[in-house]
């Protein structure tokens, strides 16, 4: 995903964010690629059918 | 007797009951060393004498007349200011909640409440259980009593630094990605996140549904057993509130160790991340002291930290940025820095990542679960080094990926931060000790067992 200032601004009004400043706009460029970078982390292998972990489990589960 | 101030629940508790000590007395003197201390510490957002006293009062009246209401009558604490106590401010240490005042009692507190405990006052926290230490907030961020010049941890900062300087015996945390076995590490106390659903979260500012646990913060092991068994217990008003009994987590606290089978998390401290020499030391000599006691402790292997703690900020961020979007699009100026770049973070994750993230989390659930196939408990590291300065941006923002709390608000197991020592330069060292679902007790027995064969969480900070 691109960071570049004038891309990140275009994409956080995009969402909504229309106040940030360019501080701000850096904060979010900087704050999108950590969390870009975490993504590479995520290394569980999932199967097909692999559920997400409910809040709600069955007594005795 | 022992100095007031650093009384553990469990001994002020009998001198209550048995009308040796006076629910007021112990109430002002707490009071006058607030007044005292937080200057240097800053550990209040707002003091509540006027309800101390009169908590405090009521009390007195009714163990006189005796009707002793239980360990803790008479007793004061602090909540952690997003943790609501009707008709004081919730403030999440913010400016955007700088006015909000809270309708009702969270159960939590109201279990206190209703228990006989005296609110002392409401605690500094990150700002949003997420941003700190800020310095551009409307409060100051609490300090360390072991180092004021250091951080006390968060993000239930205030809660670390009030108990570990004596300000008060006890007090709630809330527990996200480690925010309240880092404070307790921080400033040498005991600190416990119990099983996700064993105490109710209704009433406290969320920062992710999923991970957000409630927890007691105490200087002791007893005192935490009991300060959970008043706050545990299922809340129907709680999706996530767990209908399982609640047993009496110090019944069975001083069995001692012998014979249990311990395991050890070695890599997430000496090969994931690399611990400070002196708090690796620290995590085999607890080791050594429960072999010393009787225990069995065989190291295991898990998934690496790094997937764990990218499990857990990939949910944490997304939830978090869904709760304070529509503040990030209208008043983003009124967030601390630190906060609102670390919520920012969750703007573009994908659907299909914050998804993948869950199942993810179930996956890693179950695979910690078969690693403690046969073990009573398993321990590890909680911070890689201890407290830094708290004005280091460059440090603080390391300690955030530098630990091992992480892991289990995502598999929901309970973890409990005890203090393992201390640093060549003074400053706390402290493991965690991981057990199953809603077998707190057995983590509070192993814990006892420790405490009991070592003198840490005797030992006072500099403040005096």
């Amino acid at each position: 995903m691109s960071t570049d200032s004038s891309d990140i601004k275009q994409r956080a009004e995009a969402i909504g964010l229309t106040k940030l400043t360019d501080k701000h706009l850096a904060q979010l460029a900087k704050a999108t690629q950590s969390a870009a970078q975490r993504k590479q982390q995520l290394t569980v292998d999932l199967e097909i059918a692999d559920e997400p972990s409910h809040i709600f489990r069955a007594k005795g589960e | 007797m022992t100095d007031l101030h650093y009384l553990s629940m469990a001994e002020a508790s009998a001198l209550l009951r048995d009308k040796k000590l006076s629910p007021v007395e112990y109430t002002q003197a707490l009071l006058d060393r607030i007044d005292r201390l937080d200057t240097q510490l800053d550990a209040f957002l707002k003091l509540t004498p006027d309800i101390a006293l009169a908590d405090a009062k009521r009390a007195e009246d009714e163990i006189q007349k005796g009707d002793w209401r239980g360990p803790m009558h008479g007793m004061p604490y602090g909540l952690k200011d997003i943790i609501d106590h009707e008709g004081l401010p919730t403030t999440g240490h913010s400016k955007i909640l700088e006015d909000n005042v809270a309708k009702n009692d969270a159960p939590v507190a109201a279990k206190l409440r209703a228990a006989g405990g005296v609110l002392m006052g409401k605690l500094s926290t990150h700002e949003f259980a997420i941003g700190g230490p800020c310095f551009d907030l409307p409060w100051p961020p609490a300090r360390n009593p072991w180092n004021r010049n250091h951080h006390p941890g968060g993000s239930s900062s205030g809660s670390g630094s009030a108990v570990a300087a004596g300000m008060l015996p006890a007090a709630l945390g809330t527990d996200t990605g480690g925010s309240v076995r880092n404070p307790a590490s921080m400033c040498g106390i005991v600190g416990m996140k119990a099983t996700y659903g064993r105490t109710s979260r209704r009433g406290v500012l969320p920062l992710s549904f999923s991970l957000d646990h409630i927890g007691p913060m105490t200087r002791t092991v007893r005192d935490n057993a009991m300060l959970l068994n008043v706050i545990a217990g299922h809340d129907p008003r709680d999706p996530g509130s767990a209908d399982v009994a609640v047993p009496d987590y110090t019944a069975g606290i001083d069995d001692g160790v012998k014979g249990l089978k311990i395991g050890i998390i070695r890599h997430f401290y000496t090969k994931d991340e690399q611990a400070d020499p002196e708090m690796a030391q620290s995590i085999e000599d607890a080791a050594g002291v429960l072999e010393g006691l009787g225990a069995e402790v065989r190291e295991i292997q898990v998934e690496p930290l790094q997937v764990y703690a990218a499990c857990n900020r990939t949910i944490l961020l997304s939830e978090a940025y869904a709760i304070h979007e529509k503040w990030l699009q209208e008043r983003p100026e009124d967030y601390g820095d630190r906060t609102r770049e670390r919520l920012l973070g969750g703007a573009f994750i994908r659907a299909a990542d914050y998804v993948n993230a869950t199942r993810m989390k179930r996956k890693l659930i179950d695979g910690f679960h078969a690693a403690m196939d046969g073990l009573d408990a398993v321990l590890t590291v909680s911070s890689m080094e201890p407290a830094c300065e708290i004005d280091d941006d460059d440090k603080v923002d390391l300690t955030y990926p530098r630990q091992a709390r992480a892991p289990f608000n995502v598999t929901g197991d309970p973890a409990l931060a005890v203090p393992t020592g201390f640093s060549a330069s003074g400053l706390p060292l402290a493991m965690q000790i991981v057990g199953r679902p809603f077998e707190e007790a057995m983590l509070y027995r192993v814990a006892q067992a420790y405490e009991d064969a070592t003198d840490w969480t005797s030992r006072r900070p500099p403040v005096d």
